[in-house]
């Protein structure tokens, strides 16, 4: 493998089993908010990367792809659709050994709480660094007001206070970063202003550890989504760390349209009932259901499809080893619609 | 009064540089003042210190939000807690509770929009401000190099603010722009302190390329032997990253690109890194170096030529702010005229362009009209300074009053305003053409510089490289660019939190 994100769209595309176009890795790995692309994530087992590129763009996926395919990596199933075959399928083992993904990433549970992190710690670390080390004169490396009022509210006033502070930061941030690989600490470190030195920008702490931007920032993502992990999992350990956290509860992340379907069938509304209401199309508040049962943590869709009808698209599913909604409507010869087959695959997340 | 005193006491300073006593003695006055000092020559100091000296509180018109930022945050560093900026980046309330409480700050800063907000301007009103400064102040003039629209309403908020004692302050202006000025903010009889624009401790040197490649190959070179830290403007951005990375394969360190496209937190860092001398030479667009306050750059290099001479001389003038020697070095070929050109046309609306919107606002008679170019401008393709432009023609006209759009002639308004055009084309270009000229004269440059601005030199040390010059004395004599040693990423975080390990008796 010649570069890094060859590996990661080689690995995108062998989750979407050449079922998808390339757009539908590009909309994955910039972050649409669409519903079909949460769906994608969630059946392709993908949730982890969404949005995890938000620079990538059209022409980069298109060189990779051919790079992959001159390799001999790939077939082409149809138009802008490959599927990665038995040659491709050695070479993605051979890159995931050499290159594991950082193991508390997770695009899609944390990717509207992760930029906000970053701007609080830093700013944080930046005044706290001057502050316990006598020198009170710098320039905030954020300029966001509202991190910056933040900041001015979460700081300890006393300088015994900031000293403990700063020691609990200290601990906190080695138990998180002693868990993951060197270089990935060693980046989220480099990025880090203090009162001895600026720090890095992105780029620059790129070809500081010689690796790719996209490398980069699954290696900067991971860090700071490992620290989210841990706040949740025990805030009590981590009390710094979670101040950082915007809003203790993350949000069900729910597009708006989905959030106000989603509160009406909260209300004990039927499908007919919030089409009527919402003025809106069959289609689209399919696509809201879909992505509340995919989102919402026991949510029943029983009531949209019958238990019996969920075994039967499961073991089609099985059965043709595919997530495609063709195939599986075929294999179950109409019985069901696409909307039943999507939601029962989506809540399994098969 | 004892100004030395105030100067000691509030900045730390022994002795005020060459213009400045001058300027705040006669602000001091209250008089109005028009003010050209040369960048560097320590401008924001003609209006702190009378503050400091109870001309206090005193209303700042700013162009440019990152550089009313930089001001800002200098004013806090330096320990003054009552500065407030108004800017549209606050959020609502935020500002309609720092507005209720101006009264309390010594220091407001405010973006010539925002003083366009009828919410502002009522409570701007009931303050009484001892002075009201205008930096910048060539953004006033349609002659200027800078012009914007929005500064043309400065004269009716200082009339409605009862006429605060004004202080117009610009680092290069030619005559015509000073006259225009000092009309369009209703000074009168202004006190004028005309300090020469000359830098004599920056040599300056001109050198003419026949191609693109041997300016490479030459721009490479200085940025390998001169003494940085240094800054290299381009037109492009690709030429700038370019080059940049061209000087960091060859083994120089500390080398970084600026430009509008990065992001803002990666520009902020930039900034700060090149300000704390961790890394050493910038490549970039002209983006950068607003509100910079640096104080031993060693070289400006221009890559390409600015579209006129008042910004050439901004962007030299960033060097050798410390008085120590420094350079400024062109670098030229006959091509790189298209680039100035090619900018002034993309600085006017076409008129096809001008065609569109008055068309589409025949159709909209009696409605209000946004003002805000990326709603309205950026759909006819307008560049924002040519969106600005056609907006504050049409005010001109009275087609627009308020926003609401009146009935008009499509055809005599279609003429008249590319009668409009065609002037201020006429203008850019004429200033291209002086400094274009400049770029062909075999004159002592620095003459050369000075007449456009009616002064007169007399000879110095390391003039020019006409008068002869001596450059080894702007070779590399040591890196510029500190580097850090980075121990692994647990030490460093001990160093930046000052914890030592084993203190509370783990490991
Ligand atoms: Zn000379």
């Amino acid at each position: 493998m010649v570069r890094y994100i060859d590996g990661l769209i080689l690995f995108v595309l062998n989750q979407m089993n050449g079922e998808r176009t390339i757009s539908g890795a590009l909309h994955l790995l910039k972050g649409k908010k669409s519903s079909q692309t949460i769906q994608d994530a969630k059946l392709f087992q993908l949730s982890f990367l969404f949005g995890m590129q938000r620079t990538l763009d059209r022409s980069h996926i298109e060189e990779s792809v051919l790079v992959l395919y001159q390799n001999g990596f790939l077939e082409k199933v149809s138009q802008d659709t490959y599927k990665v075959n038995e040659k491709g399928n050695v070479a993605l083992e051979g890159f995931l050994k050499q290159h594991p993904f950082p193991p508390y990433l997770n695009g899609w549970k944390y990717h509207q709480i992760t930029e906000v992190f970053w701007a609080r710690i830093s700013l944080f670390m930046q005044t706290l660094s001057h502050s316990v080390n006598n020198n009170m004169i710098f320039y905030p490396v954020i300029r966001d007001e509202q991190v910056q009022e933040w900041v001015r509210k979460h700081f300890p006033k006393k300088s015994e206070k900031r000293e403990r502070i700063a020691r609990s930061l200290y601990e906190e941030l080695t138990q998180v970063l002693r868990k993951l690989p060197e270089a990935h600490a060693r980046l989220f470190v480099l990025r880090l202003s203090g009162f001895h030195r600026t720090g890095l920008t992105f780029h620059q702490s790129c070809s500081t550890l010689h690796i790719s931007n996209e490398q980069g920032l699954l290696f900067f993502y991971g860090v700071i989504h490992a620290c989210i992990t841990h706040t949740r999992d025990d805030p009590a350990t981590f009390p710094i760390l979670s101040s950082f956290v915007e809003n203790k509860r993350i949000p069900v992340p729910l597009t708006a349209s989905t959030r106000t379907t989603y509160s009406l069938l909260q209300k004990g509304m039927t499908f007919q009932q919030i089409m009527d209401i919402r003025r809106l199309k069959r289609s689209t508040i399919e696509d809201h259901i879909v992505e509340i049962a995919i989102n919402v943590a026991g949510f029943s869709i029983d009531s949209f499809v019958s238990k019996q009808s969920q075994e039967d698209i499961l073991k089609a599913s099985n059965e043709t080893n595919s997530q495609r909604l063709k195939t599986i409507r075929d294999h179950l010869n109409d019985r069901y619609g696409y909307f039943e087959i999507r939601l029962t695959l989506c809540k399994e997340g098969v | 009064m004892d100004l030395t005193k105030v100067l000691y006491e509030q900045f730390g300073y022994k002795e005020f540089r060459r213009g400045q006593e001058e300027i705040i003695r006669d602000v001091l006055d209250g008089k109005d003042v028009f003010a050209m000092l040369p960048t560097g020559a320590g401008k924001s100091l003609c209006y702190q210190l009378p503050a400091y000296s109870g001309h206090s509180p005193v209303l700042i018109v700013s162009p440019l939000v990152s550089l009313m930022e930089d001001q800002v945050q200098q004013l806090k560093t330096n320990g003054e807690k009552r500065v407030l900026a108004l800017n549209s980046f606050l959020n609502f309330d935020k500002r309609i509770n720092a507005l209720q409480n101006l009264s309390t700050y010594r220091f407001v800063f405010a973006s010539p929009e925002i003083l366009q907000n009828n919410r502002v301007k009522q409570t701007l009103k009931n303050i009484h401000f001892s002075l009201m400064v205008v930096d910048e102040a060539h953004c006033i003039s349609q002659w200027g190099h800078d012009f914007r629209t929005d500064y043309l309403k400065l004269g009716d908020v200082r009339e409605e603010l009862s006429n605060p004692p004004l202080l117009a302050l610009t680092a290069t202006a030619t005559e015509d722009v000073r006259r225009d000025v000092v009309k369009q903010l209703n000074m009168k009889h202004p006190a004028l302190h005309i300090n020469t624009v000359d830098r004599p401790n920056i040599a300056i040197k001109l050198e003419r390329h026949h191609s693109l490649d041997s300016k490479l190959r030459s721009v490479l070179q200085y940025g390998k032997t001169l003494q940085g830290p240094g800054i290299i403007y381009f037109s492009s951005r690709s030429l700038a990253e370019r080059v940049s990375n061209k000087l960091t394969e060859s083994g120089v360190k500390g080398v970084a690109t600026y430009h509008a496209g990065l992001e803002s937190e990666t520009r902020l860092l930039i900034q700060q890194q090149f300000l704390n001398d961790e890394i050493s030479i910038i490549c970039s667009t002209n983006a950068f170096g607003m509100g910079i306050n640096k104080s031993n750059v060693r070289y400006v290099i221009h890559f390409h030529p600015p579209s006129n001479i008042e910004s050439y001389l901004q962007e030299i003038g960033r060097a050798g702010r410390d008085q120590k020697p420094a350079i400024a070095i062109h670098l030229y070929t006959e091509k790189d005229e298209r680039l100035p050109i090619a900018f002034i046309d993309t600085e006017l609306p076409e008129r096809q362009q001008i065609q569109e919107v008055l068309a589409n606002l025949q159709m909209r008679k009696g409605e209000v009209l946004s003002l805000d170019y990326e709603k309205e401008g950026v759909q006819h393709r307008l560049s924002e300074t040519a969106w600005r432009f056609i907006v504050y023609q049409l005010q001109l006209k009275g087609v627009l009053e308020n926003g609401l759009i009146k009935p008009f002639h499509y055809h005599n308004l279609l003429e008249e305003l590319s009668i409009e055009v065609n002037t201020l084309r006429k203008r850019k270009l004429t200033k291209w053409l002086g400094f274009k000229n400049w770029l062909s004269e075999d004159e002592c440059r620095r003459h050369g510089l000075l007449k456009r601005f009616d002064e007169y030199t007399t000879s110095i040390e390391q003039c020019c490289d006409i008068c002869g010059l001596d450059e080894e004395q702007y070779m590399k004599q040591e890196d510029s660019a500190l580097e850090h040693v980075w121990m692994n990423w647990d030490q460093e975080l001990q160093l930046m939190l000052n914890v030592t390990k084993g203190e509370q008796g783990e490991e």
